[in-house]
């Protein structure tokens, strides 16, 4: 069951000046969310996955299309609908006179959730020892775990994260991972907008590729790799080096012929990663 | 509704307790009890000296009740609009500027509860800073106070409302000092007001000129008459005008194209 939807979203913005023509930020979006799934929104700068985070939080209006949540149009959606969903977005932010720790209890009070958690939540994300310092003196990364927790502190049924790890080190990033990991297998839905090719494969169930306002792909990171997965097989052998082949009927005498030889070390199937699949849909480094 | 309150309530702590962690909001508050000591000393000789010239009881009441009026419903003016554009032009413009307001509507927090919020601290505080200030201006006599207090309050909404869509406007907190300007010159317009007859009867119509007109119906004892509708007809339409405009402008907000 899809917990949300687009359907041939499009959305322009009014340029500065008036005689020029309106910039087409998203067009014909299309794509489901299944309840219960991490789904990673991928995209070069400027691709609009902030733009559709918005739309989908209502803090844009889109053009045209159809938005489906909670299986309601968007438009009808209700305001204890949004008590149901989680939002960090790139411009989360918490109060810079208040401590961590009081930030997170006013969100909590804010959401009419007990504070009861919120120890426990400060030490899986590592700020249990800071939890006294007022935000304006915390880190980049300080403050972005912090958000997240705020954004997290409810237990939403659905979260929107743009890009949640941007700015944290590898140890905090870690942590986040594994806090979106039990989060999915308890079965909140994830959305997830995010740079990092190597994150989305570890947190993803499936990814939607956006490319200057389009989607060219949408599937689990698997598959698309398995379609772009080029024709050529590696064998390592032993007297002959390294050999490369076809995996099609072609290559099949080779390989045949090494098998009978007793000559295979190893043979390796050269499938990309997600992030050449990435380079070859969009041809625009992240 | 219960919700709603909830959510009122914790807005309203929040931005009590911001407002006093914020030093230079801080020093907006005590401005107008430091202004009313001063005139509290300014005053002291003239008063004494006005008092030993009056020939009768009458005139000596006339004078103390042209100084009081005239101290105290400066001060309510000064208190008015030193903390209201304060703490709502630059409050929402703060908000704004660091996201946090955009955070707070991400998290099912409406207008109404933002702006109802808002209003009622800033109405508390005025409240608690006119008691300062009264108790500093009128010593012991504590006659005018209920007046004081009322009118006060009734005064400072729509130019809370009026405020509320300043801080909305504004961009950043460095316009929101652009912006504050007209919210302090018009709360004090009915001070200058007093000089002359013309820019008296423009000033009538100021959000505040409803406010300063009953404050003196109420030292002449006729507050409670028909000359009192004007000015209160004038408090309201201003209510009202911020009210709508307020409810206009947050709509627009929340959607960032």
């Amino acid at each position: 069951m899809n917990i949300l939807t687009m359907e041939g979203v499009c959305l322009s913005f009014a340029r500065k000046h008036r005689d020029e023509e309106r910039k087409q930020v998203l067009s014909n979006l299309t794509f489901a969310v299944r309840r219960g799934e991490a789904f990673g929104f991928l995209g070069p700068s400027g691709a609009g996955k902030t733009t559709t985070i918005k739309l989908l939080t209502r803090q844009l209006a889109k053009d045209a299309g159809r938005i489906q949540l909670f299986g309601r149009p968007i438009e009808n959606a209700a305001p204890a609908d949004y008590e149901r969903i989680g939002i960090l977005s790139d411009t989360s932010a918490l109060y810079e006179r208040m401590s961590i720790e009081d930030n997170l209890r006013f969100y909590a009070s804010i959401r009419g959730v007990s504070p009861s958690g919120i120890p426990r939540l400060l030490e899986r994300m590592g700020l249990k020892r800071d939890r006294k310092t007022l935000i304006k003196n915390c880190s980049k990364g300080m403050r972005q775990r912090a958000a997240l927790l705020a954004a997290l502190i409810h237990s939403p049924e659905l979260v929107f994260l743009d890009e949640p790890t941007s700015g944290l080190d590898p140890v905090a990033r870690t942590e986040v991972h594994r806090m979106l990991a039990e989060l999915r297998s308890a079965g909140t839905t994830i959305f997830i907008t995010t740079h990092d090719m190597a994150e989305a494969e570890e947190v993803c169930d499936r990814v939607g590729i956006l490319n200057e306002g389009s989607l060219v792909a949408c599937d689990e990171p698997d598959a698309l790799k398995l379609r772009f997965a080029r024709n050529r097989v590696s064998v390592r052998t032993r007297t002959r080096g390294t050999i490369e082949t076809t995996k099609d009927a072609a290559g099949a005498p080779v390989l045949a012929e090494l098998l009978e030889a007793g000559e295979c070390l190893s043979i390796h199937s050269d499938e990309p990663n997600l992030e050449e699949v990435f380079l070859e849909l969009t041809g625009r480094e992240l | 509704m219960n919700a709603g309150m909830r959510k009122v309530g914790i807005l309203c702590m929040k931005d009590l307790v911001d407002m006093l962690k914020n030093p230079s909001m801080l020093c907006c508050l005590l401005f107008p009890i430091g202004f009313s000591v001063l005139f509290r000393f300014l005053t002291a000789d003239m008063r004494t000296e006005a008092l030993a010239l009056a020939a009768s009881d009458a005139a000596r009441q006339q004078v103390i009740d042209t100084i009081s009026t005239l101290l105290l419903a400066s001060s309510l003016c000064m208190t008015i609009g030193m903390i209201v554009s304060m703490a709502v032009v630059y409050g929402i413009a703060e908000e704004k500027e660091k996201h946090t307001l955009r955070t707070l509507m991400l998290s099912n927090v409406s207008a109404t509860q933002i702006a109802l919020s808002r209003a009622l601290v800033t109405l508390g505080v005025v409240l608690v800073v006119s008691v300062a200030c009264y108790l500093v201006l009128a010593g012991g006599d504590f006659g005018l106070l209920p007046a004081y207090l009322a009118l006060g309050l009734l005064g400072a909404v729509p130019l809370v409302l009026v405020s509320l869509v300043l801080g909305l406007a504004a961009r950043d907190q460095m316009t929101a000092g652009l912006y504050s300007m007209p919210i302090v010159l018009v709360a004090l317009a009915p001070v200058f007001g007093m000089q002359n007859e013309v820019i008296e009867g423009v000033v009538q119509l100021a959000p505040t000129g409803g406010m300063f007109s009953l404050f003196e119906l109420a030292v002449s004892g006729e507050l409670f008459t028909a000359q009192a509708l004007v000015p209160l007809a004038i408090i309201v339409a201003w209510t009202v005008g911020g009210a709508v405009v307020f409810s206009m402008l947050y709509k627009k907000l929340a959607q960032d194209n």
